[in-house]
Formats: C-alpha cells, sequence, structure tokens
C-alpha cells in the first residue's frame, strides 16, 4: 500500500472553523516502495463528491523507508463555503446548508511509468462539469468531518465547539452549539429583523417565547407549535426561586414549589435522599416536598425534572443534613385522668422531641412507675388507697439542657360496685351480691330498719341469706328493735333467723376497705313473709 | 449537521406571535425546540435603543460565518461624486444650449455615519466583528411597495475603541458605511 497511513489527521465527526489549518499527514512509499513518491495527492471531497486535488512532491519528513507528506486543505474548505441571510423578517426555520460542508479526504501516492513520466496511483477522480457527473477516485481515506464558514481568533479557545460553548447560555442540548458571539445586552428594536444561528443536529422546528412587558415583571411564555405547547399550554417553569433548605434527622422536612405553567406536571428523579417524598405527578401548581431525614450528611443532591405539555425545568440543589437536638416538651398540659383504689392503672403521655428522654421523679407516689419508651412515658401502678390532690412531679429531660416539667395531682377513688339483692319467695331466702368484685378486703353489713318487728313464730321467717361476694368472710346483721341475727360468719348462712309481721325490709350494704366504710348502696327489698300460724 | 437560522427578531416573531405588540416589549428570550425538546437558548433580548424610524439597522457576518445585527442611531448621510471632465469643440452655427465642458466617470455613492451609546465595554468582541467583517447590510423600509429587504453596505475602515482607561468615560461606538451599490449614472 504506498499510502502507509494517515498519521495526523482529524476526528471523526469533529467540526472545524475554515479558516484555521485543515491539516493532514499521510505516510507514504512510491509504488516501487520507493521511500519518495514524486507525487502525493489529496483528493478533497465536499458533501460526499470530489470537489478538487490537492498534490504535493515535496514531503515534509524523508523516512527510512517511507515519507511524511503534509496537507492543509482550508483552501479549498474556504473556496465553497459561504454566508447567508435569512430573507427580512422570515418566519421559516432555514437550512443554511453553505453554510457548513462534510468534507473527507483520499490520499494516492505515486511512480513512475517506464517512459519516467509520474504515474498516479489508483483511480484519479474527476470534478462534475454542468453536464457530467463528477467521478470518484479510488485512495486511502480520511474519517469525515465537518467544517464551518467560521474564523477562530488566536485569543479564542481553539477547539471550535469548546470556543461556542463558552456562549450558551441557559438550556443546551448537548450536540447544540451558537453561531454567534451575542451578550445580553443584545438590542433589537420593532422594526429588526433577526435570526439566531445553531448548529444543531436535531432540526429546530418551535420557539417558545419568553416576554416581559414594559409594564410588567413577568415573562409570559409562548410557544410557536400549538402541538408542542402552543395554543393553551403554558410551558411550565418555576415561580420564583427554588432552594431547598437544609433538614435535622428526625425533624420533618417540608418545601413547597410553586409553579407556572399548564398542569398536569411530572417529575422525573434522579437524585434524592431515600427518605425524601417527590410527588411523580403534580395536578395543581403547587407541590410540596416532604420526609423525615433518618441519616446524616451535607452537600446531598436533589436533581429532578419537572414537564408538562410545553417543556421541562430542571431543579438542581444540594441539601445538608444535621443531627441536632431538639428539646423535650409536653404535648399538652400537664395531667393524669383519676385513679380507682384496687384497679390498675396505665396512662402514656407523649412527649416531642428528641430521644432519648429522661425523668427525674421529683414527686411520685410510691405505687406509681414510670417509664419511658422513645417518646411516650406511661404513668402505671395499681392505687391501694383512696386520696385527693396527690402530687405527681417529674422533670423529663434529653439532650443537654432540654427540661419539660410535669407537674400535677392525681385522684385515687374508692372503688364503686352495686349490691343487688335478690329474693326467692318459695325458698323464703335471699341473696345479697355485688355488681363488680372488689379486690380489696370488705365486709357487708345488712341492717334492717328500725320498726320491724321479729315474728313470734319460730322457724318461719327467713331461714338463710347467703353472699355471694369474694374476699374475707363477711357479717350480716339484721336488726329491728334492737336486735341482732348474724348468719355464720364462715359460710355466710344467715339461719333461723325469726322475723313477724315483716312487710318491709332495708337493707343496706357497706364495702369496708382498709377500716374505710364506704356506703356503696340502700335497697328496700319487699319480702313477702308466710304468716304464722 | 446542518446549520440552522431560527427566526429571533421581532419582525420574524411577529407573524408567528401575531398578538404580540412589539412596541410594548422590554426584553425576551427564546427556547429553540426539537420535538418539545429545548436545544438552544438565547441570551436575553433587549427591545430598544435606536428604535425610531429614522435610525438605521446593521447586519453582519460574524466571526463564526453567520449574521448578527445592530441598531444605530439616525445616520449622518453624506454623498459623495467624482467625475472626470472631457471638453468637446462647439458646432457652427453655436446654440445657447451646447456645452464644452463634459461630465464622465460619475461615481457617486452616500457615506454613512451612526452612533450607537447603548452598548458597553462588555460587547465590545462582539460588536468588533461589525467593524471587522467584510460582509454587511442594512435593513432597508421600501418607500415603494416592493417590501423591506436587506441592503448591502460596505463597512469602511476606521477605529472603535474597545476599552478605555476612563472608567466614567461612556461607550461609544460609531459605525462609517456606504452603499454596496453606487449610484448608476448615465453614461451618454
Amino acid at each position: 500500500m504506498p499510502i502507509t497511513s494517515i498519521v495526523t489527521q482529524l476526528n471523526v465527526n469533529q467540526t472545524l472553523a475554515a479558516y484555521r489549518p485543515v491539516a493532514f499527514v499521510v505516510r507514504a512509499t512510491r509504488t516501487d516502495g520507493n521511500a519518495r513518491p514524486p507525487v502525493v495527492y489529496c483528493d478533497v471531497y465536499v458533501n460526499g463528491v470530489f470537489y478538487k486535488t490537492l498534490a504535493r512532491n515535496q514531503y515534509q519528513i524523508l523516512n527510512a523507508t517511507n515519507s511524511d507528506w503534509f496537507f492543509d486543505i482550508q483552501d479549498a474548505c474556504q473556496e465553497v463555503l459561504t454566508s447567508e441571510i435569512g430573507t427580512y423578517g422570515g418566519q421559516n426555520f432555514i437550512t443554511a446548508s453553505r453554510s457548513i460542508i462534510t468534507v473527507f479526504c483520499r490520499f494516492r501516492s505515486s511512480g513512475f511509468d517506464t517512459d519516467g513520466f509520474i504515474l498516479p496511483e489508483g483511480t484519479v477522480p474527476q470534478q462534475g462539469t454542468g453536464e457530467v457527473s463528477p467521478v470518484a477516485g479510488t485512495g486511502t481515506q480520511s474519517v469525515t468531518f465537518y467544517v464551518i464558514n467560521a474564523v477562530l481568533q488566536h485569543e479564542s479557545q481553539q477547539s471550535l465547539t469548546a470556543h461556542m460553548a463558552a456562549f450558551k447560555t441557559g438550556t443546551w442540548n448537548g450536540s447544540t452549539h451558537p453561531l454567534t458571539h451575542r451578550t445580553g445586552n443584545y438590542r433589537v428594536c420593532p422594526q429588526s429583523s433577526d435570526y439566531f444561528s445553531i448548529l444543531s443536529v436535531a432540526a429546530p422546528n418551535c420557539v417558545r417565547l419568553h416576554y416581559r412587558l414594559k409594564s410588567s415583571s413577568e415573562y409570559t411564555i409562548v410557544n410557536s407549535c400549538p402541538g408542542s405547547g402552543g395554543g393553551g399550554c403554558t410551558a411550565v417553569r418555576l415561580s420564583g426561586t427554588v432552594n431547598l433548605p437544609n433538614g435535622n434527622v428526625g425533624t420533618p422536612y417540608s418545601y413547597t414549589i410553586n409553579l407556572i405553567g399548564t398542569p398536569p406536571f411530572n417529575t422525573s428523579v434522579s437524585n434524592r435522599p431515600s427518605w425524601m417524598n417527590i410527588p411523580s405527578v403534580i395536578t395543581g401548581n403547587s407541590f410540596t416536598i416532604t420526609g423525615t431525614p433518618t441519616t446524616a450528611g451535607t452537600t446531598i443532591p436533589v436533581n429532578f425534572t419537572i414537564t408538562n405539555c410545553g417543556g421541562s425545568v430542571e431543579i438542581n440543589d444540594t441539601i445538608d443534613i444535621s443531627v441536632t437536638c431538639v428539646n423535650v416538651s409536653l404535648s399538652g398540659a400537664a395531667g393524669l385522668p383519676d385513679a380507682v383504689v384496687g384497679q390498675p392503672y396505665s396512662v402514656t403521655v407523649h412527649l416531642n422531641g428528641t430521644a432519648p428522654i429522661d425523668k427525674i421523679e421529683n414527686d411520685v407516689p410510691a405505687w406509681m412507675d414510670i417509664t419511658i419508651s422513645g417518646n411516650d412515658a406511661t404513668f402505671s401502678g395499681t392505687p391501694p388507697t383512696a386520696g385527693n390532690d396527690i402530687p405527681v412531679d417529674v422533670t423529663f429531660t434529653n439532650c443537654e439542657s432540654g427540661t419539660a416539667p410535669f407537674v400535677t395531682t392525681i385522684n385515687v377513688n374508692q372503688a364503686t360496685a352495686d349490691l343487688f339483692v335478690s329474693w326467692n319467695r318459695f325458698s323464703s331466702s335471699f341473696t345479697v351480691g355485688l355488681s363488680t368484685p372488689l379486690d380489696a378486703d370488705f365486709q357487708i353489713i345488712l341492717l334492717f330498719a328500725d320498726g320491724f318487728e321479729e315474728s313470734p313464730c319460730t322457724g318461719s321467717a327467713i331461714s338463710s341469706a347467703q353472699f355471694n361476694g369474694v374476699g374475707d368472710p363477711w357479717i350480716v346483721q339484721a336488726g329491728w328493735t334492737g336486735d341482732s341475727h348474724a348468719p355464720d360468719s364462715t359460710t355466710g348462712v344467715w339461719a333461723n333467723a325469726n322475723f313477724s309481721s315483716i312487710t318491709d325490709i332495708n337493707i343496706e350494704g357497706a364495702a369496708h376497705i382498709d377500716g374505710d366504710i364506704l356506703t356503696i348502696g340502700s335497697y328496700q327489698v319487699t319480702l313477702h313473709l308466710q304468716q304464722c300460724e | 449537521m446542518p446549520v440552522y437560522h431560527v427566526p429571533s427578531g421581532p419582525q420574524n416573531l411577529d407573524g408567528l406571535f401575531p398578538t404580540i405588540v412589539w412596541s410594548n416589549v422590554a426584553d425576551y428570550w427564546l427556547e429553540i425546540l426539537a420535538g418539545g425538546t429545548v436545544l438552544a437558548t438565547t441570551p436575553l433580548i433587549k427591545m430598544g435603543c435606536c428604535c425610531s424610524d429614522e435610525d438605521v439597522v446593521i447586519h453582519f457576518r460574524n466571526y463564526l460565518g453567520t449574521f448578527d445585527q445592530a441598531p444605530f442611531q439616525k445616520p449622518t448621510i453624506v454623498k459623495t461624486t467624482k467625475s472626470g471632465e472631457w471638453k468637446k469643440s462647439l458646432a457652427y452655427p453655436l446654440a445657447k444650449q451646447d456645452t464644452g465642458w463634459n461630465r464622465f466617470n460619475v461615481n457617486s455613492n452616500d457615506t454613512y455615519e451612526a452612533v450607537n451609546t447603548c452598548f458597553n465595554e462588555s460587547d465590545s468582541f462582539w460588536l468588533q466583528q461589525l467593524f471587522d467583517t467584510s460582509v454587511a447590510f442594512m435593513q432597508w423600509t421600501s418607500v415603494e411597495g416592493e417590501g423591506n429587504f436587506f441592503l448591502p453596505i460596505v463597512i469602511l475602515d476606521g477605529d472603535f475603541q474597545k476599552e478605555s482607561s476612563d472608567y466614567s468615560a461612556s461607550s461609544k461606538a460609531t459605525v462609517k458605511f456606504k452603499l454596496g451599490n453606487e449610484y448608476i449614472i448615465q453614461r451618454n
């Protein structure tokens, strides 16, 4: 192969300015293998069609077995390129086909024929004319690249794409570049015709106009394509500036973002902490980012895109999450409900602040235990005695200096229960019971009201009475005219009590708890006693 | 990868957004879309400065091979005419309307000088392209019913003060140009 290699060439699809070197170095040998060909050709193809040939007969470097040849085809590119100004006031997107060309080169070496004339290698290409189409030649082909009708000043970035990227403002597609150096002070008049020129892989078809009237500080957005954001669809944009606040571990996080544009909006999240909730669909013109941070961190990225019918807007921010201890506080006023003697007591109070929370018991009843689990404090125990306004004074603590005094009183009430008395007229017996079992020791005393007279009959009146209570043996007293009849203190059977002419009996019950007598019921029982014969 | 010219001037956008009264617009910017995706975003475009009917808008090819425009205040226009003279003898009998001296090779053109004070030093790299350009046009408003068009002009050599050592100095750009086509004069 007389063209050994292309030592220096461009990158595939690279874009160059036509007024800078468009250079190649090829390594070649003569067709008979000699290190120095008489001529090396560079056939320039523009937009896939042969344009012209550059021929050199002077090598750049002569190597031992071959030689290097330098070509700069910028002149050829400049000859083809031109600039096009759009039509005055035109509304169409113009493809400026003559402002950029697609270029590749084919390199050929040469040798000598038997007569000593120079004989080019391969097929020589031919230029087209008005009547004859161009004919492609052969050769070692370079990569294909682009050349535009641009200049790069010496002080500018010599990579054309990097140079153009320096003049981008706002949102740009990665493969689109501006062909202007306009600043933010670019001026136009109502009578101005103007075009904004871009180099782009994708073909533009719409513009979204953001304009502000002289009497307003707000921008109105309209789209030239009704199907992609115009015709009633206002593109999404942010109402104000989004600046996500930092947060604290364990403290609920909330931040509302207001949107301008036609709902619904969809979000596409690329980065966020796992605890953060960002709604995927936004039906209104605002939404709230929520969650409770679980771990601390700094510069946590939050990146998501909000889109609607007319476009999209990106939110890119970072947040810091720190561990900040929130002092303990009561979620309400201090207070405890009443307790009942002998009955288990358990009340849970919720506390605000960062756990763990501790306590200092300043004044607490002996029967009361206070346990804390997380943010809940539980007061529990079984009060043995009654009492009112029993002080409960606890101080909850957390962090380094968080305190929450819990100062209140508690009432412990006596247990209450209803006595019931049932009379069985057939067996001439009555039964006394309690509606609610009492866990404490107690006694029942039945007192018969004065005025009742004992029957002269013997064995014809109440034969027995039975109490179905629990606790220690009890005493029933029945008395009238000073008499006292007590049932058996163990069995509770009220045996052989003689009554006469008794039509009514008043039964009073009382529970004895720790020596205190509490009247818990008074019952009027009508006894239909059998008359003595 | 083609080059696209996207309509961005008020005259171009007026047809796309016919409800907008451009004389009431303070500033604007464009997002250029392809199928709903943003390809490009223009810098902020400010309305105003040299916008009376007598002012002039110059379009010039920039370093990247496309065209930018800049409005200038009402220009001073000076017509310059140059020609040669030749003399012929007078025929007999003499007539009052006969002339001996004649004018030939008449070259007539207008030279414009216009000023803009709205740009500042940060615009100088962009604006210097106006003074360096080899291709320029000015907007021509037709008064004969044939529609508006771009009239080719030639930017004349001159100085453009890009920056000043005087911090209090105000920026002022003065451009001189002549028409790309001189006035056509009969040669007979």
